[in-house]
């Protein structure tokens, strides 16, 4: 019942019913009317309290200012690019596709195979498919490829943290149906969970952080998901196990998380591994504080993710 | 190519004129987004101009956007405010999470005198902090639901969850629970 509010709720959403006054539930959800109307109601007094936004003091003058003076001295700095040699951006890209040619070359094969085979649009109609439908290898193998053309260990972490969260969507999928989740779904996010570690436990010193925090937060709400999964499972009589399994596994790589977060250095010990390793030719280089010229300033993942951020803090 | 892509294109190769352009176009978004997350105007723009530096070094590094600019620059904004929470947790605010609870107001008239700013901002400032992330992005920026899902790293599923979740607790904050 949640989850159909929910999603009722973002349909709403969507269609901007919470912009209208007075009348805002749509007549299909009449039976919803009186938790959906208050929801709405809220989301429209919280729409109009956040178009109360000050002119900022500075009128964005000076960040203007100084964005376009740091482009002008990178534009310097970037231009030419003596022959025979590599910028550390594509130096870096040539060390990746070094390493990851032979595992990619599996995968890229059967992904190239099964676009010839069957069309274009099936990668995108197999995103959507569930375990014993005839996409679901497709996706399998999407999946695959996309892991392996992960730019960073950070990148390859975050993607397999959010296959860990489609493999609980195809659970509650699956039992909604009224099927029998298979094992192998289990596995496969126990091997996303354990790819999650590995990549994680090579990023830097800088990302780790930030980054073991964000997966902490998504295996609490996959933790989260499970319950309820179990719960319906309990009135079902079937796939209490499976979801036993998959709820323990999250819970164990949280616990790994956090303790990353606090002792670091054990956690590289015990989640690095040479076969996860980015690049068997070129080790990494070891954690260090001082930011490289490539990705400094960059902390809590993602794109801009760290944080410096001592500019943002300063002097007003 | 539309005009937002060669702008982008442009922007790539540090073209001045661009780079501007892309500036005067998000800066007052990612502004807006920025205060309504940390309530401090001064502050909300100087994290702005942190985010289009932080644009420049992504540039450099190759790192930068290669689908949706638009949430890209939200997510780096996102980040900003993650580590600055991270650094400053906000104060907990027991005595006005008390205060909303004590009173008794009923929820409909509430709604009806469209509840005072004041009190729903206090209410919003008790979410969590991936609630007000969600809240401020779907609700303020008015980014779709995968957008938001984007920025934020997590799945679509996630983000509708915990804007549900979101407005259900600003419900049980401002009123009495619906029984």
């Amino acid at each position: 019942m949640s989850r159909d509010i929910r999603r009722v709720l973002e349909r709403c959403l969507r269609t901007g019913s919470h912009k209208i006054d007075g009348e805002q539930v749509p007549r299909r959800y009449a039976d919803r009317a009186s938790e959906l109307g208050t929801l709405l109601g809220l989301a429209r007094s919280v729409s109009r309290s956040y178009a109360d936004v000050p002119e900022p003091p500075g009128g964005l003058e000076d960040g203007r200012r100084r964005f376009l003076a740091a482009a002008a001295q990178m534009r310097e700095q970037t231009t030419p690019v003596p022959s025979g040699t590599h910028t550390k951006g594509t130096e870096r890209k040539r060390r990746m596709i070094k390493t990851l040619l032979p595992r990619l070359a599996g995968a890229a094969l059967a992904a190239t195979m099964a676009t010839l085979v069957v069309g274009g649009g099936v990668a995108v109609a197999a995103a959507d498919s569930l375990p014993g439908e005839a996409l679901y290898p497709v996706k399998l193998v999407v999946e695959d490829v996309r892991l392996a053309l992960a730019s960073s260990p950070e990148a390859e972490a975050e993607l397999a943290m959010e296959l860990v969260q489609e493999r609980t969507q195809e659970m509650e999928m699956l039992m909604a149906q009224g099927e029998e989740i298979p094992d192998d779904v289990v596995a496969r996010m126990q091997k996303h969970l354990s790819r999650a570690m590995n990549q994680a436990a090579w990023t830097s010193e800088e990302e780790m952080p930030g980054l073991l925090q964000r997966m902490a937060t998504r295996l609490q709400e996959q933790e989260d998901e499970l319950e309820q999964l179990k719960i319906r499972a309990q009135e079902q009589q079937q796939n209490k196990t499976q979801l036993q399994t998959a709820q323990q596994a999250c819970e164990q790589a949280q616990q790994q998380a956090a303790e990353g977060i606090g002792d670091p250095e054990t956690f590289r010990e015990r989640h690095q591994d040479r076969e996860g390793q980015p690049d068997d030719a070129n080790p990494p280089d070891p954690p260090t504080s001082e930011p490289s010229p490539g990705n400094s300033g960059q902390g809590s993942g993602g794109p801009g993710g760290q944080g410096n951020g001592q500019g943002s803090q300063g002097g007003r | 190519m539309t005009s937002e892509r060669a702008l982008l294109e442009r922007a790539r190769a540090f073209e001045e004129e661009a780079l501007g352009e892309l500036y005067d176009q998000y800066a007052p978004l990612v502004y807006s987004y920025l205060y309504r997350r940390v309530n401090d105007a001064a502050l909300a723009e100087d994290m702005t101009s942190e985010v289009f530096l932080r644009m420049v070094t992504a540039l450099r590094s190759e790192t930068e956007w290669h689908t949706s600019f638009r949430a890209w620059i939200y997510r780096v904004a996102h980040n900003l405010v993650v580590d600055h929470y991270r650094r400053r947790p906000p104060a907990p605010e027991l005595a006005l999470e008390e205060d909303l609870m004590a009173d008794d107001v009923d929820l409909e008239s509430a709604l009806a005198e469209q509840l005072s700013l004041q009190r729903l901002q206090g209410a919003i400032r008790l979410l969590t902090p991936d609630q007000q992330q969600v809240l401020a992005l779907r609700l303020g920026e008015e980014l779709q639901a995968r957008e938001v899902a984007e920025v934020m790293g997590k799945s679509i599923g996630a983000v509708e969850q915990l804007q549900h979740r979101a407005l259900a607790a600003l419900r049980r904050l401002l009123g009495k629970e619906q029984a």
